[in-house]
C-alpha cells in the first residue's frame, strides 16, 4: 500500500495513504481530542473537538475528516488550535449540567479529562441551560440525557455492531436528544457496550449505578470464563468485592466488545454457597490431611486391583496448567486413565455485524484442556469409556476437579462417577456429586487465580486473580503441587508461570511460548 | 441596467395556460431538449455550459459545468440528478414562481442536464411548504411523459429518463445539497461530511450532481440560443439573466428577472417604484437572502453580480432582497433571522447546535435592554466560534447576518444597551 509521509507539530509521521490526520497521530502515540470518532465506528466528524491547523490553510479542519496528504504540516498546539478547541469545549459545556460529584462517569470521563487541559476555568453564559429528563433505555441502560454531548457514537454502535438500531436523535438544534422509539427499547446480548463507548455520562449501566467512584477501584487484566470466544477483560474491584467487568481492546479476539452476559459474569461466582473449607465425608479437615487420605486410597488400591482402576478427570474450566498437572501427576506418573468433562453447549454461536461472536461452547478452555491433557481421540470417548468402567466397577477411584462455577455436573456423570469406592471432588459449588463424595476440596473460579486459557481459535491468553480466595480454599493448581510434593518430587514448580515452562518441555503445542510472554494480549503458541 | 435586456426565464410566467405543454410547446418549449438529446454528445453540452459562463444560482455561484465535469470518468455505476427545489431561504422565492408559472421549462431543463451528465434518473427535491407547485409540477411530468419526452424512449430515442418528484418535510437544512441526499435516502438529514463530493460519491453511493431550479431553467435557453447569446449578458463573470426577489419596504415587491449589471438602488428605486413609505428613510438591505451580511444605506451601489458584492463583504447568495426602512430595529431582525437558523439547526455538530441558541438569548436580553457592554463583542467571539468550524454551511449562515448587523449598526447595539430598551420606533408589520 502506498504511504504518505507528513508532519504533526514538526514530527515526521507515516501512514497508510486515505488514512486521516487523526487516525495518522493515534497510530502513532500522538493524541488529538476527540470525542465522535472511534477506530471501530468510523468517520462521522460532529464533534468538531478535534480541530488542528493546516500550515497554509487559514480556515482549522477537523482532523478525523482531512486525509493526511504527502508533505502537510500540521499544528495541534498552536494557539489558534487552543482558541479553537477551547471554543468547541465551551459549546459542548454550556449545557452540560456539570455534575461531576455524583456521576458515575466521573474519573474516567472524556469529557472531564478534556475540560481540565484544554478548557476554559469559567463559563461566560449567563442564561439557564437546557433541561432534560433521564430515560430509562431498557432493561440495562439509564440515559442522562442532560449530559449527552450528542457525538452518536452508541447510535453507530447499535447501527453496525450490534446491527439493532434501537438508538435516535429526535427533535432539531439545541433540543435535539437521544432516544430510543416508542415500545423499542435496547434490548440485545451486547447492548452495553455503549456504556463503555460513551465519553461521557449519558449511558449508565443500571448495576454499576452509584456502586463505586472509578478511581476507587482495583482493575485486573483477564479473560472472561463464561464461553470460549476468550474476550479480554478487566475486572474492578473494591476492596475485594468485584464491582463490574470492562471489555479490554484486542483485535484477535473480541475487537473492543463483550456480550451483556459475561458483563453480569462476576456476580455467578459471588455466591453465599462457595464451598470454603475441605472435608472427608462431612468433616472439615485440613488440606494436607485430605491430600493424605487422597494418595493413601490410591496406593491401596492400585497396589490391589492395578492403575487401571484410578481414573482422573480434568475441566475446561481449568487452566492450561490445572489440567497439565492433573495429566502429569496421575497420566504420566501413574499411568491412571484421564479425561475432561464435557462442555457445555448453549444453542448456536450468535455472530454480530462486525464480527463479535458469542460462543455456544460455554467454557473458556475446551481446547486448552484437551491440548493440555494430551487428550487426541474424539471428544468425549475417553470420558464415555470412564463412567462405563465405574459403573461396571472396574474404575474403584476417581479424582474429578470441576471448576466449573455455574452450573452442578450433568446429572448421568454424577450417578456414574458416585459408583466408584473412592470419589475425590475438587469443586468451587456444591453440585450433586461433591454432596455425595469422599474427599470435597475447595477450589478456586477463574477470578481468584492465576494462569491461562486457550481459546477456541488456540489463541492462548493469560488470567489473572482479581480478589483472594474465600477461607481455606485453594486455586487447583496449589492443590495438585501439593499432591506432586507429596509424590513426585521431580515436579519442581510453585507457581502457574514454572508450570507453564515445564509444560512448555512436555506439550508440543506451548514449545515455543512462555507464561511471561503471553502478556496481556496473548498469543498464538502453535509454531 | 441593460437596454435591450428581455425577460428569458420570466417571459411567460404571467401566462396562465403556460403550465399546459400545449401553450409551452406553441412558445417554442421542448425544442432545446430535443437538440440535446439528439444531436449533441454529452461532452459537447457540457462545453457549451461551460462557455456560457453559467454559475448556479443556488447560492455558491459555482460554475454549472465545471461541476458536471466532476462526475468520474471511468464510473460505472448509476448518475443521479438531484433537483433542488427546497427553496426555503427566509426572503428568497424566486424558485417558486418558476416552478408554479413555467413547470415545462424546469422540466426541460432536467432533461438537457441529465443528457449532459449522462443521467437516466432525476429527483426534484420540493419543499414540503411547495404543496401547491409540487402539484403542478406533478401534473406537468404526467403531460410530458405522455408525450414521451421523459420516461422510456425519449424523443423517440433508444435513451430513457424518469423523473420523480420528493416532497421534503419541512426542514430548512435539507437545502443544503447533502442533508437533501440523505432526506432522499430516507434519513435524518443531516449534512454529511465532505470529502467525498457528492460528485463522486452521492445519492445512494453514486454520483450525483445537484442544481438549483433556476440553474435549469437557464439550460434550455443556452441550448437554443447558444452560449454566446447568454455570455452576452451581465458582468464578465456573472453571465445570463438572474431572477432577484425582492422584499420589504418597497412599492412593488416580487420576482423580477434583471441582469447582474443591475444595481440595487436601481432595484429599488426603479424597478420596485421606490421606498413604500416615502417619508421613511432606507435604513439596510440585505442582498442575497437571509444568512448574506446586511448593506447599508451607504452600499446600495453595488453591483449585484457574484463578485462586485464581495467589496461590501456580503454575497449574492439566492439574490433574495429584503429591504428595510427605519422602522425597523437592527436587533429586532437579528433576533428574528437567529431565531430562524437556531429553529432550522439540525442538532449535528455541535457549534451549531449550542452556539445559535447562545447567540440567540444573547441578543434577546440586548433587545430588552438586559444586556452589558461587553456582550456585543462575546456575541461576536461566540460567533467567530461557530464560523468555519461545523459539517456544512449553516453555522456560517447563522453567524455571517449577526456579524453583518453588529458591524454596520454597532451604534444601534450600544443604544440599546446604553438605554436599556429599544430605541426605535417600530412598525410591528414583521414581527413574528
Amino acid at each position: 500500500m502506498k504511504r504518505v509521509t507528513f508532519f504533526i507539530n514538526n514530527g515526521e509521521i507515516s501512514t497508510d495513504d486515505g488514512k486521516t490526520i487523526l487516525q495518522a497521530a493515534l497510530e502513532n502515540g500522538i493524541d488529538i481530542p476527540h470525542f465522535c470518532y472511534h477506530h471501530t465506528l468510523g468517520i462521522d466528524g460532529n464533534c468538531r473537538i478535534c480541530l488542528v491547523e493546516i500550515a497554509g490553510n487559514p480556515k482549522l479542519v477537523t482532523s478525523c475528516t482531512t486525509p493526511a496528504m504527502e508533505g502537510m504540516k500540521v499544528l495541534t498546539d498552536s494557539i489558534k488550535v487552543k482558541k479553537g478547541r477551547a471554543g468547541i469545549l465551551e459549546f459542548i459545556l454550556l449545557n452540560h449540567p456539570l455534575d461531576c460529584p455524583v456521576c458515575d462517569k466521573a474519573g474516567e470521563c472524556v469529557l472531564q479529562n478534556y475540560s481540565y487541559e484544554h478548557g476554559y476555568a469559567h463559563s461566560r453564559l449567563e442564561y439557564p441551560k437546557e433541561h432534560f429528563p433521564v430515560k430509562d433505555l431498557g432493561p440495562d441502560i439509564y440515559l442522562w440525557t442532560e449530559r449527552c454531548i450528542k457525538c452518536s457514537r452508541c447510535e453507530r454502535f447499535l447501527d453496525r455492531i450490534s446491527g439493532t438500531g434501537e438508538l435516535g436523535f429526535f427533535n432539531r438544534s439545541v433540543k435535539t436528544e437521544l432516544s430510543v422509539f416508542p415500545g423499542k427499547p435496547i434490548d440485545n446480548l451486547i447492548s452495553l457496550n455503549i456504556v463503555d463507548i460513551c465519553p461521557v455520562g449519558a449511558l449508565l449501566d443500571k448495576d454499576f449505578l452509584y456502586q463505586a467512584r472509578v478511581w476507587d477501584m482495583k482493575r485486573t487484566e483477564s479473560i472472561c470464563a463464561l464461553c470460549s470466544a476468550g474476550c479480554n477483560i478487566e475486572y474492578w474491584d473494591l476492596d475485594n468485592r468485584l464491582k463490574r467487568i470492562t471489555p479490554r481492546h484486542n483485535a484477535s479476539v473480541n475487537i473492543d466488545w463483550i456480550c451483556n452476559n459475561g458483563r453480569r459474569s462476576y456476580k455467578l461466582t459471588d455466591r453465599d454457597d462457595r464451598l470454603t473449607e475441605h472435608k472427608l465425608r462431612g468433616k472439615k479437615i485440613s488440606l494436607d490431611e485430605g491430600i493424605e487420605e487422597l494418595i493413601n486410597f490410591i496406593e491401596k488400591t492400585v497396589d490391589k486391583y492395578g492403575v487401571e482402576s484410578i481414573a482422573a478427570i480434568g475441566s475446561p474450566w481449568l487452566t492450561n496448567e490445572e489440567n497439565y498437572l492433573i495429566r502429569r501427576i496421575f497420566g504420566a506418573e501413574l499411568g491412571a486413565r484421564l479425561a475432561v468433562l464435557p462442555t457445555r453447549i448453549e444453542g448456536k454461536d450468535l455472530p454480530f455485524p462486525d464480527g463479535f461472536t458469542i460462543r455456544a461452547e460455554k467454557a473458556p478452555n475446551a481446547r486448552g484442556a484437551r491440548i493440555a491433557m494430551g487428550l487426541k481421540g474424539k471428544k468425549g470417548r475417553e470420558l464415555d469409556g470412564i463412567l462405563q468402567d465405574t459403573k461396571s466397577g472396574k474404575i474403584k477411584c476417581v479424582v474429578v476437579f470441576n471448576g466449573d462455577p455455574l452450573l452442578s455436573l450433568p446429572s448421568e456423570i454424577t450417578i456414574a462417577l458416585r459408583k466408584a469406592w473412592f470419589v475425590a471432588v475438587c469443586e468451587t459449588v456444591p453440585s450433586g456429586l461433591s454432596r455425595s463424595a469422599d474427599l470435597v476440596f475447595a477450589g478456586n473460579v477463574s477470578t481468584e487465580k492465576d494462569g491461562t486459557f486457550t481459546n477456541y481459535d488456540e489463541y492462548t491468553q493469560r488470567i489473572r486473580q482479581a480478589v483472594f480466595k474465600p477461607l481455606d480454599s485453594q486455586p487447583e493448581w496449589k492443590i495438585l503441587l501439593r499432591i506432586a510434593e507429596r509424590w513426585h518430587k521431580e515436579i519442581k514448580a510453585s507457581n502457574p508461570s514454572e508450570i507453564y515452562s515445564e509444560m512448555a518441555k512436555k506439550v508440543k503445542f506451548f514449545k515455543n511460548s512462555d507464561f511471561n510472554l503471553i502478556g496481556s494480549k496473548g498469543m498464538y503458541c502453535k509454531e | 441596467m441593460a437596454v435591450k435586456f428581455e425577460p428569458m426565464l420570466t417571459k411567460f410566467a404571467h401566462d396562465p395556460k403556460q403550465k399546459k405543454i400545449a401553450a409551452y410547446i406553441r412558445h417554442g418549449g421542448y425544442k432545446a431538449a430535443e437538440k440535446a438529446v439528439k444531436s449533441f454528445t454529452p461532452e459537447e453540452i457540457i462545453e457549451i455550459v461551460k462557455k456560457s459562463g453559467l454559475r448556479g444560482r443556488g447560492g455558491a455561484g459555482f460554475p454549472t459545468g465545471l461541476k458536471w465535469g466532476f462526475i468520474p470518468k471511468d464510473n460505472s455505476k448509476p448518475v443521479y440528478l438531484a433537483v433542488n427545489a427546497d427553496e426555503s431561504e427566509p426572503g428568497t422565492f424566486k424558485d417558486r414562481l418558476l416552478i408554479e408559472s413555467d413547470p415545462h421549462q424546469l422540466i426541460e431543463g432536467i432533461i438537457i442536464a441529465c443528457q449532459a451528465i449522462k443521467s437516466e434518473t432525476a429527483y426534484i427535491y420540493i419543499r414540503g411548504e411547495f404543496a401547491l407547485g409540487a402539484g403542478i409540477l406533478q401534473e406537468a411530468l404526467k403531460e410530458a411523459a405522455k408525450k414521451k419526452f421523459i420516461g422510456k424512449k425519449i424523443f423517440g430515442t433508444g435513451k430513457k429518463l424518469d423523473i420523480f418528484i420528493h416532497r421534503g418535510a419541512g426542514a430548512y437544512i435539507c437545502g443544503e445539497e447533502t442533508s437533501l441526499l440523505n432526506s432522499i435516502e430516507g434519513k435524518r438529514g443531516y449534512p454529511r461530511i465532505k470529502p467525498p463530493f457528492p460528485a463522486i460519491i452521492g445519492l445512494y453511493e453514486s454520483p450525483t450532481i445537484i442544481n438549483n431550479v433556476e440553474t435549469l431553467c437557464c439550460l434550455p435557453h443556452i441550448i437554443l440560443k447558444g452560449a454566446e447569446w447568454f455570455s452576452s449578458i451581465g458582468t464578465e463573470k456573472s453571465k445570463g439573466p438572474k431572477l432577484f426577489a425582492v422584499s420589504g419596504h418597497v412599492k412593488k415587491p416580487g420576482v423580477y428577472e434583471l441582469p447582474m449589471t443591475v444595481t440595487l438602488r436601481e432595484i429599488i428605486y426603479n424597478i420596485c417604484g421606490g421606498m413604500q413609505d416615502e417619508k421613511r428613510k432606507l435604513k439596510a438591505v440585505i442582498p442575497g437572502g437571509s444568512s448574506t451580511p446586511v448593506l447599508t444605506l451607504d452600499e446600495i451601489d453595488a453591483v449585484m453580480c457574484f463578485d462586485d458584492i464581495k467589496k461590501y463583504k456580503t454575497m449574492l447568495g439566492s439574490a433574495g432582497v429584503i429591504v428595510m426602512d427605519e422602522s425597523v430595529c437592527m436587533v429586532d431582525t437579528a433576533i428574528n433571522l437567529t431565531r430562524f437558523y437556531c429553529h432550522e439547526s439540525c442538532g449535528q455538530c455541535t457549534p451549531c447546535r449550542e452556539g445559535g441558541t447562545w447567540l440567540l438569548k444573547m441578543l434577546e436580553s440586548i433587545e430588552a435592554g438586559a444586556a452589558k457592554k461587553e456582550d456585543i463583542d462575546l456575541i461576536l467571539d461566540v460567533c467567530s466560534q461557530i464560523e468555519g468550524r461545523t459539517v456544512c454551511p449553516f453555522g456560517d449562515a447563522m453567524v455571517w447576518p449577526i456579524q453583518g448587523f453588529i458591524s454596520k449598526f454597532r451604534a444601534e447595539f450600544e443604544l440599546h444597551i446604553k438605554s436599556e430598551k429599544c430605541p426605535v420606533e417600530k412598525d410591528r408589520g414583521i414581527r413574528r
